[in-house]
């Protein structure tokens, strides 16, 4: 329980300090290079997968079901946009730079550089915790974004050299409506912003020694990928019912 | 020329990770062929490993069911078949977002606990007591992980299946007000016997990919608590990759033999 309770005291703090605009910009490029650049790479690979899996399986369900493929590209492209990109991303999220921040801090905590940064005056929410949820919940949506274009024209060229999919059909945007980007956003800033606040929580609640550290870790990417996924069902359902 | 330094600095790390994850895997072949596992240590493992993950894991299978249901929906509505629901989320998640998303739930709970524990084991020294002591960590430590994480995540992939299929039909039922009967007969028409075949082979070798992945992270370890939060920092993100890239490999394969 001391946990949600740190998820919130966390969540209301740095809102507070957000509201007293005690950014700090320098920080925050470094956070959003930390988890937004330095993620490039692990993003584009996994979502190149799944892609080619999301492709593969559509289109040979397509073929025995209804023998043409013309809704096929836009089939990708809305449930891309409206549910897996955003979902991988956070999750992806969640494993490369929620445990990360959970190392990081948790390290800090166990040797006790959290309460020297206190003694020094030093609002560790303002430098550590504030500049990490400002950067992640950026670095969330851009992921979100690139993961699903990567996606998108990776599956064009399985569909093209796999199926014989000429480009011409399979790029599409006529299932995509204005709703569909409206939750693929809704939750990509929701999982942006909520994959930081646990792992900072899950961080400065490190236990001492050695073995807190990889508990933290450990519990940091459990807890903040189970919210992802939680929370993707509760804005899927909203969605549905909104628009 | 500082660029292509960089590049083969990544290429050769990369390199020597898949590298130890292959001697890994030989090393625990070959401890298991002629298949003498301590049997307690199994039984503590598959206890602690898959029993306890049953809680987080059939939660996240009901979720999944949740959200195929409402994705499929949006198709349904633009061309009224509402046996559809049952057959396409069905599909989705024996075959493909059940068994993905239940591994990745996994490796966080089980694969990146066990990175984190031996190398706490590492770090306070002792592994290199064990050795001291003449027993092979691989076969006293890894061998038995390895058996009970993939038993473990089949069992679990099985159980979750269950709970997907409730978790959607629940859904369309309650949420959408789509009949039972509908649901199910969808899901019984579209003869989906291969895809939760295809679903359960997936798990193994997620079993497989977590189980190594976790092992070689946490036994290859250095420095201090810092060293730990790092080790199950890679060891996810190594496992999250393996997970897509053998899932693709699979789905191509089972598309190709069932309908090629």
């Amino acid at each position: 329980m001391t946990l949600y309770y740190r998820m919130f005291e966390l969540f209301s703090l740095s809102l507070w300090s957000l509201v007293r605009l005690r950014v700090k910009p320098r920080e925050i490029l470094r956070q959003f290079y930390e988890a937004g650049n330095r993620s490039v790479l692990f993003v584009s690979v996994t979502m190149a997968f799944i892609g080619m899996i999301g492709v593969y399986q559509l289109a040979s369900t397509m073929a025995r079901v209804l023998p043409e493929y013309s809704t096929l590209g836009g089939a990708v492209l809305q449930g891309l946009t409206r549910e897996l990109g955003p979902v991988m991303a956070g999750l992806l999220l969640a494993t490369r730079v929620g445990t990360g921040m959970a190392a990081e801090l948790g390290s800090m905590k166990v040797t006790d550089q959290l309460e020297a940064m206190k003694l020094n005056a030093v609002d560790p929410i303002e430098l550590l915790v504030l500049p990490r949820l400002i950067a992640a919940t950026l670095a969330g949506v851009a992921l979100a974004a690139l993961g699903t274009a990567i996606a998108y024209f990776v599956g064009m060229l399985v569909a093209w050299f796999g199926f014989s999919i000429l480009p011409d059909t399979y790029l599409s945007l006529r299932f995509v409506r204005e709703g569909d980007l409206l939750i693929g956003i809704a939750k990509s800033v929701t999982f942006g912003f909520t994959v930081p606040l646990v792992s900072c929580a899950c961080g400065f609640e490190a236990d001492e020694g050695s073995e807190g550290v990889g508990q933290a870790t450990t519990k940091a990417v459990v807890i903040s990928s189970f919210a992802v996924i939680l929370l993707d069902a509760i804005l899927s359902y909203v969605g549905e019912v909104l628009l | 020329m500082r660029l292509f330094a960089a590049i083969g600095r990544e290429v050769l790390a990369t390199l020597e990770i898949l590298g130890a994850l292959n001697i890994t895997f030989y090393r625990v072949v070959r401890a298991l062929i002629p298949p003498r596992l301590d049997g307690a240590e199994v039984w503590r493992q598959l206890y602690r490993i898959g029993f306890l993950s049953l809680p987080i894991v059939t939660l996240t299978a009901f979720l999944v069911g949740v959200i195929m249901v409402l994705q499929t929906m949006s198709y349904v509505r633009a061309t009224g078949a509402t046996s559809f629901v049952g057959s396409g989320s069905g599909l989705a998640v024996l075959a493909e977002l059940g068994p993905t998303l239940i591994g990745l739930m996994f490796s966080g709970r089980v694969g990146a606990n066990a990175a984190a524990e031996l190398g706490n084991m590492v770090v306070s020294e002792q592994i290199d007591a064990l050795r001291a002591l003449a027993i092979d960590p691989v076969k006293f430590l890894v061998a038995p992980r390895f058996v009970a994480i993939c038993i473990s995540l089949v069992a679990l992939t099985l159980v979750g299946d269950l709970f997907g299929i409730i978790g959607g039909a629940s859904t369309a039922h309650w949420l959408l007000g789509i009949d039972w009967r509908t649901f199910v007969a969808g899901l019984l028409e579209a003869e989906l016997l291969d895809a939760f075949i295809a679903g359960l082979v997936k798990a193994f070798f997620f079993g497989i990919v977590i189980s190594i992945c976790s092992t070689t992270y946490g036994l290859a370890v250095r420095g201090g608590a810092r060293g730990v939060g790092n080790a199950v920092n890679g060891c996810v993100v190594a496992t999250a990759l393996g997970i897509f890239v053998s899932d693709y490999i699979i789905t191509w394969a089972w598309i190709n033999i069932v309908y090629g």
